[in-house]
């Protein structure tokens, strides 16, 4: 990845009678980049992928694909590939066929494009399965036949809507791995719209979140997930526990806030953001705080709560400890560690923090 | 299922009652008689073979033949353009529009006949095969419509999507993506209405002038009792004929549809 | 589609989507015009006539162009066209109900006793309606006439000593030959209705205590009973019309007005328009009435 744009979406809007699926989105993607559009249905994801890829044409506002203005050019004259949700495998022709479909325009000479097919589907590994017909091979050998078909086309931009939904999940872990390692070998800059948020911070370098139409957020995993800017992002990526604060001071960089439950801290602010009025939603990650309980206490601050449910996840445990003073019980994650006792329904446990763990929320 | 139900009883029986009519034709085919009527009276071929010298038949079937070929074409054009407008396109006026095209569904045949009769008449033209390819195209085109349909009904937008995105134009993604896929159904179309109009009497009757078709011929030739069994060959010819080439545009008609991905428990309509 | 560069306002913006709008609209109805255009044609602008026809008299060979009830006033008055038209109206009833009676449970069987078979069944019922009318109409012919199939075999059998009359060349015939030919056609409304139908609503109606024939009467007969109104009138519209099944089964008591249609040269064609047209109107207005009454039991069923 360098730091070329190549693709800038310059305020589009895209309405449909009266209801607005694009609010002025604005963002610009740099090329070589695993570029993720994550939100819930109906956020726009797709309809700004397709605009992309010259499916639909924006109400207003410009669409640049390498310099080059796209609204108005239609699909088949872009320098984009796209891998559908359904892959859209051509049931008529064999995978080998499929793979070769977009070749013909190009006029190679049987060798070359024997040639280009070949590696083609070694890439994806689907080499041996050539003469198969769609209804002959699996879900996710379709999704990899798919990912040929575009690839072969040497797209400037791969887009990819929601391709690893119709999977399982083992396949999808597999696939996202394969994937990441894909966009890497071959240095495209990807597009790829999702739902589902693990699937966005494992794969992508950076994650759009949207809702309703617009970007709530823009940037790299690490820091949406860490210092997520709003309760809307903050919700839907992981999990989160949402306390309300009254502000007691505010200057440049901090922003000292009294948490219902567990006391006075100073925290981190993002930079440039400012929290006027008397009080704010803190938000805190189960795995930010730990539980104290069989050992010495090691931490900067301790409040004491009561286990009211354990969730068990294999490698971690979920658990809601009621707080006093609050009226939802706080959740909060601990691996399972050798050596570590499970707790029960009941026990009273002491829940350990640090301002760190705290994520003031706009 | 293998409990003998009374309402799989019942379904046999109609079956039965569907079918059993229509066997009298070959049977009495080959009765060693002139009288059609029982008791039978020994098999015999030579109504059949009397077929191959009768000139004013074969007249008569090469007429049919030229009119259902004719009419089979046109209807299935028109019966592309039409399903493909209306499955995928929405457009102001739709549903009258549709209504129209399918009406010949409903009405009764003579009300077709005759209008078109007298139009054409009112208009100067003579009637010939031309003005019964005319009236048959008419009718068949509901059929094609409803075959055609199912086909691009089950056809998978993204697949033409896929095409473009691929970097061809929408008369090449016509051409490679959309027509094979849909073959199948419009080969179904094309044998549906070519038996249609190779059955087809009524508007025939009305509309032809000097040369009849197969049917027509075989009305005229219902009156002489003893030309009777050179005519149940023919009829046990036609309904064979039939048969086969509806047998074979259902097989058609299911491979279109599993083409276009979509399932097969349906009918025609 | 016109380039849209930089930024456009709102409505300048709908405007856009406005004409991407109308181009779909418009490219829909260029691809059905010819097909839109051909049925308009040859058969609202031939009906049109036909109807204009019924307002005008005979004059010899030419048409008196002014127009007129007479034809109207004979096609109602002539006993003989009463006669014939309540004949065909009540046959058509007739042959509608057996045939719809007959159908439902056949429907029934195939939609929900018939598991990976039903594309075979439904083929096979319905490849007889499209070979030919008439000699489906002529195997009737030979079964039921004096020396047909019935008599012959009644007579081997012993069990009567004379061939029945009655059986051919009456209104019997004719409703039996006509029941028969539109049975498939009955069949195919019901089956999709009776297919629509949530299996999961029978099974939360047996949950709730419902035996096999409380649960069809209250939950799959009305559901279905959009299908039979269907089918009622896929028979009962073109029946009323018929030519060939009266014309040659039917002999002088089983006539039905269509016989009487005649547009040969020395014919008077407003006269037959009249009763055309006529036809068609009580054909659509008892349909009509049909189908109120049909909705007004099916909104008791709510």
């Amino acid at each position: 990845m360098n730091d070329r744009i190549i693709i800038e979406i310059d305020r589009v809007t895209r309405k449909f009678g009266s209801f607005t699926a694009l609010d002025e989105v604005s963002v610009q993607i740099r090329e070589g980049e695993f570029f993720s559009l994550l939100g819930p249905s109906g956020c726009g994801k797709t309809t700004l992928l397709r605009q992309l890829a010259g499916f639909d044409d924006p109400t207003s506002g410009a669409i640049r694909i390498d310099g080059q203005a796209m609204v108005g050019v239609p699909a088949n004259r872009r320098p984009t590939n796209m891998v559908f949700q359904n892959y859209a495998i051509f049931p008529h022709l064999t995978v080998e066929q499929n793979v070769a479909y977009g070749l013909r325009r190009l006029r190679l000479d049987g060798q070359e494009r024997e040639r280009r097919v070949k590696e083609a589907l070694v890439r994806v590994d689907m080499a041996h399965l050539g003469a198969r017909r769609s209804n002959e091979i699996s879900g996710g050998q379709r999704q990899r036949v798919a990912l040929a078909r575009a690839l072969i086309m040497r797209p400037k931009v791969l887009l990819l809507d929601e391709p690893l939904s119709a999977l399982d999940k083992k396949l999808r872990e597999q696939m996202q791995v394969e994937l990441r390692h894909l966009q890497r070998a071959v240095g495209i800059t990807f597009i790829l719209v999702t739902h589902d948020q693990e699937e966005a911070l494992t794969m992508s370098d950076r994650i759009a979140v949207m809702f309703g139409g617009r970007i709530a957020q823009c940037d790299r995993p690490e820091n949406i997930y860490q210092q997520p800017r709003s309760r809307a992002v903050a919700e839907f990526i992981g999990g989160m526990n949402f306390l309300d604060a009254a502000i007691l001071s505010e200057s440049e960089d901090v922003i000292e806030v009294d948490v219902a439950g567990f006391g006075r801290a100073e925290v981190r602010k993002p930079a440039g953001a400012y929290f006027n009025g008397s009080g704010l939603t803190i938000g805190a990650r189960p795995e930010r705080m730990t539980l104290v309980y069989d050992e010495e206490a090691g931490h900067n601050r301790v409040v004491a709560g009561t286990v009211v449910e354990a969730s068990y996840y294999g490698d971690m445990t979920y658990y809601a400890i009621a707080i006093e003073s609050l009226d939802r019980p706080v959740v909060v994650s601990m691996r399972n560690t050798i050596g570590r006792r499970s707790l029960a329904a009941g026990e009273k446990v002491q829940v350990g923090w640090s301002p760190e763990s705290l994520v003031p929320l706009v | 299922m293998a409990k003998i139900r009374p309402l799989g009883i019942y379904a046999f029986l109609y079956l039965a009652f569907l079918y059993v009519p229509v066997l009298f034709l070959p049977i009495f085919s080959f009765n060693d008689s002139a009288i059609v009527a029982f008791p039978l009276k020994g098999i015999t071929t030579q109504w059949y073979a009397n077929l191959w010298s009768d000139d004013a038949m074969q007249g008569a079937l090469w007429n049919s033949l030229k009119v259902a070929v004719a009419s089979s074409l046109v209807a299935t054009v028109l019966g592309i353009c039409g399903a493909r407008a209306l499955t995928r396109y929405r457009f102001p006026g739709k549903a009258g529009i549709a209504a129209l095209i399918m009406l010949p569904l409903v009405l009764p045949e003579i009300i077709i006949a005759i209008s078109l009769l007298v139009v054409l008449l009112q208009l100067g033209f003579s009637l010939s095969l031309f003005s019964v390819t005319l009236g048959h195209i008419l009718m068949s085109v509901p059929f094609s419509i409803a075959v055609l349909s199912s086909s691009f009904e089950g056809f998978d937008r993204s697949l033409e999507e896929a095409s473009l995105d691929l970097g061809e134009g929408p008369a090449a993604t016509f051409f490679r993506v959309t027509l094979p896929i849909v073959a199948p159904g419009i080969l179904s179309s094309l044998l549906i209405t070519f038996t249609i109009s190779l059955d087809e009497f009524i508007v025939a009757f009305f509309l032809s002038g000097t040369e009849p078709t197969l049917p027509i011929y075989i009305w005229s030739q219902l009156r002489f009792t003893a030309k009777l069994p050179n005519v149940l060959a023919l009829g046990s010819l036609l309904l064979l004929a039939s048969f086969l080439l509806l047998s074979v545009a259902e097989v058609m008609r299911r491979r279109a549809v599993r083409r276009a991905g979509a399932g097969t428990s349906g009918g025609f309509l | 589609m016109a380039a849209v560069t930089d930024s456009y306002t709102v409505t300048a913006g709908g405007r856009l989507r406005a004409r991407l709008a109308r181009s779909e609209a418009a490219r829909g109805l260029a691809l059905v015009s010819p097909t839109f255009l051909y049925a308009l044609l040859l058969l609202l602008a031939p009906i049109l006539v036909i109807v204009a026809f019924s307002f005008w008299t005979q004059d010899y060979l030419d048409i008196d162009r002014t127009a007129t009830l007479a034809n109207y006033r004979e096609a109602w008055t002539d006993p003989l066209y009463r006669i014939l038209m309540f004949r065909s109206l009540g046959v058509s009833a007739l042959v509608t109900l057996i045939t719809v009676l007959l159908a439902y449970p056949m429907a029934y069987y195939l939609s929900f006793h018939l598991g990976q078979r039903k594309a075979l069944w439904l083929f096979l019922i319905t490849i007889p309606f499209w070979t030919s009318y008439l000699l489906r109409v002529f195997a009737w012919k030979i079964i039921l006439g004096y020396n047909g199939a019935i008599n012959a075999s009644l007579m081997e059998l012993g069990l009567i000593a004379q061939p029945m009359e009655f059986l051919l060349y009456n209104v019997n015939s004719v409703v039996i030959t006509l029941a028969h030919a539109w049975a498939p056609f009955a069949i195919l409304p019901i089956f999709v209705s009776l297919e629509k139908i949530d299996r999961s609503l029978l099974e939360a109606a047996t949950d709730l205590g419902d035996g096999p024939i409380r649960r069809f009467l209250r939950i799959t007969l009305p559901l279905s009973l959009p299908g039979v109104v269907a089918a009622a009138l896929i028979v009962f519209i073109p029946t009323v019309g018929d030519y060939v099944t009266p014309r040659l089964v039917g002999g002088k008591d089983g006539l039905m007005i269509a016989n009487m249609v005649q547009f040969g040269k020395a014919n008077n064609w407003p006269l037959g328009a009249a009763l055309a047209v006529s036809t068609m109107v009580v054909v659509t207005a008892a349909s009509l009435m049909f189908v109120v009454l049909a909705k007004q039991l099916t909104a008791r069923f709510r």
